[in-house]
C-alpha cells in the first residue's frame, strides 16, 4: 500500500476531528442586527466576515459525529483571541486533551505525551488526498473575501427566513478546497444560514446547514448547525454552541505553551 | 608426451570405468544446467510480476520528483513537449513508452469508498507497455476522451462494483481545490500483481489532466524494452542525451526502483540449491577416483618398476581424471543444451503438470507457462568445475598410492 | 546364510579402505539429500513467510466489514469473540480445534508522528510479544535492542523507519493515534529495539507495541482487529480451514466473521505454488543424482572384483550365492553410510533449523536490506532422515547385484582373466 493511501487511512479521522475543532472555535459568524438597503456581494459577505474578528470569545460547544449508526459526543471549552485559539476538551474520553492553534502553527497537548506535538500548516495539507476540511479549509474561511469573487444571485427564502443568496468561485490563482460555495445569508441577521461547497467539476460535496439561531449580547449567531458529505451515505457532524461569552476575562498567558502543560 | 599418450591408453584399456566416470560427471553437468535454467526462469517470472505491470524497464520523471513519488504528488511533473517526445520516439529499438499521470483519489461508489491511486494513460500504450491485454476477466479498455475506466477485479468486488456501473473519484488538482471524475467502469482485469489488482484505476490521459489542471504534464513515462538486460545501458544513455535540454529529469532502470522489494526471490539462496548439485557431483568424483586408485595399485607398481618416478604416476593419473572430466563435462553440456532449448523455447506447462493446484482466478491462468533462460555462465562454470575437481581430486590419492614400495603395490593384488 | 554373511563381512575387512571409502561416500551422499531436503523445505517456507508471518497466518479470521475496508484500518469492526462470550474465551475454543497450534490475536492501526517538517505516516501493530517471537523469529531481525515486553509503553521500529523520524533506540518518540471512538490521542513510547529485515513494509512503515497498551490506548479492551491461526503445517490448512468455519457458524458468528486461508489472502499465492513445485522437483532431481551416484559407484566397484568372482565361482561358489554375497555387502555398506548419512544428515539440519542460515551475513549488511528473507530455517524432520536412511541401503543394496548378476553368469575363466 502506498504511503499516500496509508496517510489517507490514519490521518481522514484525524483530520476531521482536528480540523472541525479548530472551525467551531474560529468560525463564529456574528453580525450586527442592522439592515442597510441593497447591498453588493461583496459587501454582504464582508459584513459577515468582519463580524468574525471579534476580540476575543469564549465558548462552550459540543460536536457530535454520526457515521452510520455510530454516534460520538465531544464538549469543549474554547477560547479565541485574534489569530489565537485554544480548545480544551472536556468530554469523558478526550478529557486532557488541549490545542492551541498560534497564528499558522497547531500544538497539541495529551496527558499520555511527554512533550507538546507540533503541527506547522503546511503539513496538514502536504500530498495529503482528503475527502474532509484540510487546514487551508480553515485558512479560507478567514479570508473568503480574497479568495472567492462573490455574485449576488438573487433573494430566496430558506428556513423561513429571506435570504441573500451568494455564489463564490475561486478566484484565479488561488488556492482552494472548495472551487464554488453558495451561500444563504439572512437579510436582517446577517446570519449565514446555510452553506454548499461544490468541487470544480460541479458536483455538490458538502452542506453546511444552520438549525438554530440566537442573539447574545446584540450579535446574531449560529447556536446549532449541521455538515454533511454528501458523497458519504448517512455521515455528518454537528455543532452545537452551549455557551457563548464575548469580550470575556481571557488570563495572560492562556496561548502560550507552558499554558498547554 | 609421453606419459599423455600413457594416460590416453590407460583411459581405453579401463574403458567401463572410464565411460562410467564420465556419465556420472555427464549427469551432474546436465542436471544442474536444466535446474539452473528452471530457476532462472522462475527468478524472470518475479520479476515480471513488477515489470509487466508496474515499473515497466525505465522510468523517467524530474529529480524533484523521485524525491516524493510516494505522495504522487502534483508538483513537479513532466512537461511532454515536442523535444521529449522526439528523444523518446527516437530511442534504439523503437520501444515502446507510456506518459503516465498518477494521482491519489478516493472511488466513491455512493454506498462506499476506498483509497485507491489514478492512472491516467493512453490506453493503446497502455497495452503496450503493460502486460493487461490478456488479463481482463470482463469487459475492455477505454478509448481516449471517453469517460470510462479500467479497474481491478478485486478492487471491483470490494465495492460491489460491476462492467457498466459508474463510479466517482473524488480528487484534488494541482490547486489543492476539489474536483470530481464521473466515470463508467469499461472493464476488470485480474493479474499476478496485487498492487494492479487493488489500486489502480486506469483512466484516459486528457481527462486526468484536466480534471488535475496540470496542462500537458504527466508524472512520468514508463518504457518497455526489448529485454531487461538493455535497461541499465539505455537508462544511462538517454539521461546523457537529455541532460542538455532538459537537466531535470533523471532516468531510473527498473533494477534501482523501490517497488522491487516488493517479492524479490534472492539469488544467494538459489545457488545453495545448485551448490549441492555440485556437491554430490564432487563426492562422486572424488569417490571414483580414489576407488580407481586403490584398485590400480598394482597397475602403479608396475609403472614405478618401469622407471616412471612417482611425480610422473601422480601426473599421469591427473591427466587421466581430467581427461574424465572434460569427456563427462562436455557430454553433459550437450545434453543440458538440448534440454535448456527445449525448456526456453517450448516453457513449462503448469496447468497440465500439476493437478489439484489452482493456477487460474477468475478463470485467468495467472501463472501461463515457465520458460527457461539461457545462461551461458552457468554452462563454463559448471564445466570448469567438473574438469577441476575431476583433476585435482586425483593428485592425492595417486600420490599416496604412488608412494608404495613398488614390490608391495604389485603384491597388494 | 550364515557362512556367506561371514564371507561378506570378511571381504569387507579385507578391502578395508576400499570400504571405508565407499562408506564415507554413501554417508555424504545421504547426509547431502537429507540436508537438501530440508533446505528446500525451508526454502520453500521463506516464499510463503512474508504472507503468512504478516499479513494471514495460516488462516485469518476478521470480521466481514473489516476486510473490505482493510486498506483503511478502521478500528469499528473489530474481532471480539463470540456471541455470548469473550475474545479470550473466542481463543480459546479456537485453540482447541484440531491441529491449530497457535492462536495469534493482532492489533492493526494508523498513527502518525510529527517530526519537525513533516507528519509521518505509520501502522501500529499491537502484539503478544512472546507468540510474536515465536512465530516470525522476529527476533532474528532485531539487530539492536530487543522486543516489547507486555505492560510496557515500547516500541519496536524499522531501521528506515527510525531514521525518518531521526530517533534511536532508546530515546522516547510520540505517536498519534486515532481511537475506536475518533478520539486523538498522543503517547510517549520507548525505542527498545531496532529492525532489519528486506521487507519494506516493516522497514518502513510498521512499529511493534504490547497488545495490552494497544487496547487500552485505542480504546479497544478485549477487542483486536485480527485472529490469526496456525498449523503445523501449512498443507493442513484444507482439512483445518472447514473445522474453523464451522465453529464459528455453531457459535453463531458466520455472519459477522471470515476465516481465510492463507491462499486466498494475496494474488501472488498462485506464483509462489509454481515456485515451489520447482523447488520440489529439483530435490527430486538431486535424489535421482544422489541415487545414480551410488549405483554407479557400486557398479564401479563390483566390476574391479570381476576376477574376484571368477576365482570364488572357480573355488565352488555358486552363481545364486555369489548373487547373495554381494547382496549382502551392499546391504551392509549400505546401511552403515546410510545410517551414518542419515544421522549426520539429521543433527546438521538440525542444528541450522535452530540457527538458520544467514544469508544477509554472507551478502553484507547493505545488499541484505534487499534481501526479503535473509535467513533460511532448514526443516528438521526425522521422517525424513528415515526415508533417506532406507532409500539409500536399497538402493546401494540393489546396485551391487546388477554387475553381480553379469559376473556371475560368465565363466569363472573369463572372470578370472578380466581386469
Amino acid at each position: 500500500m502506498s504511503d499516500s493511501d496509508k496517510k489517507e487511512g490514519s490521518l481522514g479521522l484525524m483530520k476531521k476531528t482536528l480540523v472541525i475543532l479548530l472551525i467551531s472555535c474560529m468560525l463564529i459568524a456574528i453580525f450586527a442586527a442592522v439592515a442597510w438597503g441593497a447591498l453588493t456581494a461583496e459587501e454582504i459577505i464582508r459584513r459577515r466576515d468582519d463580524n468574525e474578528y471579534y476580540d476575543s470569545a469564549k465558548v462552550e460547544a459540543e460536536m457530535i459525529i454520526i457515521n452510520r449508526n455510530r454516534r460520538i459526543v465531544k464538549t469543549m471549552t474554547s477560547y479565541g483571541q485574534g489569530d489565537n485559539g485554544l480548545v480544551v476538551f472536556t468530554n469523558p474520553r478526550d478529557r486532557g486533551t488541549k490545542f492551541l492553534k498560534r497564528g499558522d502553527d497547531l500544538w497539541m497537548f495529551f496527558p499520555d505525551a511527554e512533550d507538546l506535538v507540533k503541527i506547522s500548516g503546511h503539513m496538514l495539507n502536504q500530498g495529503i488526498m482528503g475527502s474532509d476540511f484540510s487546514y487551508q479549509d480553515l485558512m479560507e474561511a478567514d479570508k473568503l473575501i480574497d479568495l472567492y469573487k462573490f455574485e449576488l444571485l438573487g433573494e430566496e427564502e430558506f428556513n423561513g427566513r429571506p435570504c441573500y443568496v451568494l455564489e463564490g468561485t475561486a478566484a484565479p490563482g488561488k488556492e482552494v478546497s472548495y472551487y464554488q460555495r453558495k451561500s444563504w445569508i439572512d437579510k436582517e441577521r446577517f446570519v449565514g444560514l446555510r452553506e454548499e461547497l461544490y468541487a470544480r467539476s460541479g458536483r455538490l460535496l458538502k452542506v453546511m446547514t444552520v438549525t438554530k439561531v440566537a442573539e447574545v449580547e446584540g450579535r446574531w449567531f449560529p447556536l446549532e448547525s449541521v455538515m454533511e458529505d454528501k458523497l458519504r451515505k448517512d455521515t455528518r457532524t454537528e455543532f452545537v454552541v452551549k455557551e457563548i461569552e464575548f469580550n470575556p476575562e481571557i488570563p495572560e498567558g492562556t496561548f502560550t505553551l507552558e499554558n498547554l502543560r | 608426451m609421453f606419459l599423455t599418450r600413457l594416460a590416453l591408453k590407460n583411459l581405453t584399456r579401463h574403458r567401463n570405468r572410464t565411460l562410467l566416470t564420465s556419465f556420472l560427471i555427464a549427469f551432474a553437468v546436465f542436471f544442474y544446467t536444466l535446474m539452473d535454467s528452471l530457476i532462472a526462469g522462475m527468478v524472470e517470472m518475479s520479476y515480471e510480476t513488477i515489470i509487466d505491470y508496474e515499473t515497466g524497464h525505465l522510468q523517467l520523471a524530474t529529480g524533484a520528483y523521485w524525491d516524493k513519488e510516494e505522495e504522487l504528488p502534483l508538483e513537479n511533473l513532466l512537461e511532454l513537449d515536442e523535444r521529449l517526445l522526439s528523444v523518446l520516439g527516437n530511442l534504439e529499438g523503437k520501444p515502446a513508452f507510456l506518459p503516465e499521470l498518477s494521482f491519489s483519489a478516493r472511488l466513491n461508489t455512493g454506498f462506499s469508498d476506498l483509497p485507491v491511486i489514478g492512472k491516467g494513460v493512453d490506453s493503446a500504450q497502455l497495452l503496450k507497455v503493460f502486460k493487461l491485454e490478456g488479463q481482463f476477466v470482463e469487459g475492455e479498455i477505454f478509448t481516449p476522451g471517453e469517460y470510462r475506466a479500467v479497474i481491478g477485479k478485486r478492487l471491483a468486488d470490494l465495492l460491489k462494483l460491476q462492467t457498466g456501473e459508474y463510479i466517482t473519484l473524488l480528487v484534488k488538482d494541482k490547486n489543492n481545490t476539489f474536483n470530481t471524475i464521473d466515470l463508467e467502469i469499461a472493464g476488470l482485469v485480474h493479474t499476478v500483481n496485487p498492487n494492479v489488482n487493488n489500486y489502480h484505476v486506469y483512466l484516459p490521459l486528457d481527462l486526468v489532466q484536466q480534471a488535475l489542471d496540470v496542462g500537458n504534464q504527466v508524472s512520468k513515462v514508463v518504457l518497455r524494452l526489448a529485454d531487461r538486460s538493455l535497461a541499465a545501458d539505455l537508462a544511462g544513455r538517454l539521461q546523457n542525451s537529455l541532460n542538455k535540454d532538459h537537466p531535470n529529469i533523471t532516468v531510473i532502470p527498473w533494477n534501482q526502483m523501490e517497488a522491487l522489494a516488493f517479492e524479490d526471490v534472492s539469488h544467494l539462496e538459489n545457488q545453495l540449491i545448485l551448490m549441492i548439485t555440485l556437491l554430490i557431483a564432487a563426492i562422486a568424483i572424488i569417490n571414483t577416483v580414489i576407488l580407481s586408485a586403490l584398485e590400480r595399485m598394482g597397475e602403479i607398481g608396475m609403472m614405478k618398476a618401469m622407471g616412471l618416478q612417482t611425480r610422473e604416476v601422480v601426473y599421469t593419473f591427473v591427466l587421466e581424471s581430467t581427461g574424465i572430466g572434460i569427456l563427462g563435462g562436455l557430454a553433459g553440456l550437450l545434453f543440458g543444451a538440448a534440454a535448456v532449448w527445449a525448456l526456453v523455447s517450448y516453457g513449462m506447462d503448469w496447468g497440465a503438470m500439476m493437478g489439484g493446484v489452482d493456477m487460474t482466478s477468475f478463470g485467468i491462468p495467472v501463472v501461463g507457462r515457465t520458460y527457461g533462460v539461457w545462461n551461458p555462465g552457468a554452462f563454463l562454470f559448471v564445466f570448469l568445475f567438473a574438469v577441476l575437481v575431476s583433476s585435482l581430486s586425483s593428485i592425492l590419492p595417486s600420490y599416496w598410492a604412488a608412494s608404495k614400495d613398488p614390490v608391495k603395490a604389485i603384491d597388494h593384488h | 546364510m550364515g557362512f556367506l554373511t561371514k564371507l561378506a563381512f570378511k571381504n569387507l575387512f579385507r578391502h578395508k579402505l576400499r570400504t571405508l571409502v565407499s562408506i564415507i561416500a554413501i554417508a555424504f551422499t545421504v547426509m547431502i539429500v537429507v540436508f537438501a531436503r530440508g533446505y528446500i523445505l525451508g526454502a520453500i517456507d521463506s516464499t510463503y513467510a512474508n504472507q503468512i508471518y504478516y499479513n494471514s497466518g495460516h488462516i485469518k479470521i476478521v470480521d466481514q466489514e473489516y476486510w473490505e475496508q482493510e486498506r483503511i484500518m478502521p478500528l469499528i469492526y473489530p474481532v471480539d469473540g463470540f456471541p455470548g462470550g469473550d475474545l479470550e474465551e473466542m481463543v480459546a475454543s479456537l485453540q482447541e480445534t484440531d491441529e491449530i497450534e497457535m492462536v495469534i490475536p493482532r492489533l492493526k492501526f494508523g498513527a502518525m508522528v510529527s517530526t519537525e517538517e513533516d507528519l509521518v505516516a505509520m501502522s501500529g501493530w499491537g502484539v503478544d510479544p512472546e507468540q510474536e517471537i515465536i512465530f516470525t523469529n522476529i527476533e532474528d531481525y532485531l539487530v539492536e535492542g530487543r522486543m516489547v515486553e507486555p505492560g510496557k509503553l515500547e516500541v519496536v521500529m524499522g531501521t528506515a523507519l527510525l531514521e525518518k523520524l531521526d530517533r534511536r533506540v532508546g530515546e522516547t518518540v510520540t505517536i498519534l493515534m486515532n481511537t475506536a471512538f475518533s478520539s486523538l490521542r498522543g503517547v510517549t513510547f520507548k525505542i527498545v529495539g531496532r529492525l532489519e529485515t528486506g521487507l519494506k513494509v516493516l522497514n518502513e512503515h510498521l512499529f511493534y507495541l504490547p497488545l495490552d497498551q494497544a487496547q487500552r490506548i485505542l480504546e479497544m479492551e478485549g477487542q483486536v482487529t485480527e485472529v490469526l491461526l496456525v498449523t503445523s503445517k501449512r498443507n493442513l490448512v484444507k482439512k483445518v480451514l472447514p473445522k474453523v468455519k464451522e465453529l464459528i457458524a455453531e457459535r453463531g458468528a458466520d455472519g459477522r466473521y471470515l476465516a481465510l486461508s492463507f491462499k486466498e489472502a494475496s494474488d501472488i499465492m498462485a506464483f509462489l505454488e509454481m515456485a515451489n513445485i520447482i523447488y520440489n522437483e529439483v530435490y527430486v532431481f538431486l535424489v535421482l543424482l544422489g541415487c545414480i551416484v551410488m549405483i554407479m559407484t557400486m557398479i564401479m566397484i563390483v566390476k574391479e572384483r570381476t576376477k574376484e568372482i571368477g576365482t570364488m565361482m572357480a573355488l565352488g561358489l555358486e552363481s545364486k550365492n555369489i548373487l547373495q554375497l554381494f547382496l549382502i555387502e551392499g546391504a551392509i555398506m549400505g546401511s552403515i553410510g546410510s545410517f551414518l548419512g542419515a544421522l549426520s544428515g539429521l543433527l546438521f539440519t538440525g542444528y541450522l533449523a535452530k540457527h538458520g542460515i544467514d544469508f544477509g551475513e554472507a551478502v553484507g549488511a547493505f545488499d541484505a536490506a534487499h534481501l526479503i528473507n535473509p535467513i533460511i530455517y532448514p526443516v528438521s524432520s526425522p521422517g525424513n532422515a528415515i526415508f533417506a536412511f532406507v532409500l539409500g541401503s536399497i538402493i546401494v543394496t540393489i546396485a551391487c547385484l546388477i554387475p553381480a548378476r553379469r559376473a556371475a553368469r560368465l565363466e569363472p575363466t573369463e572372470a578370472m582373466r578380466e581386469e
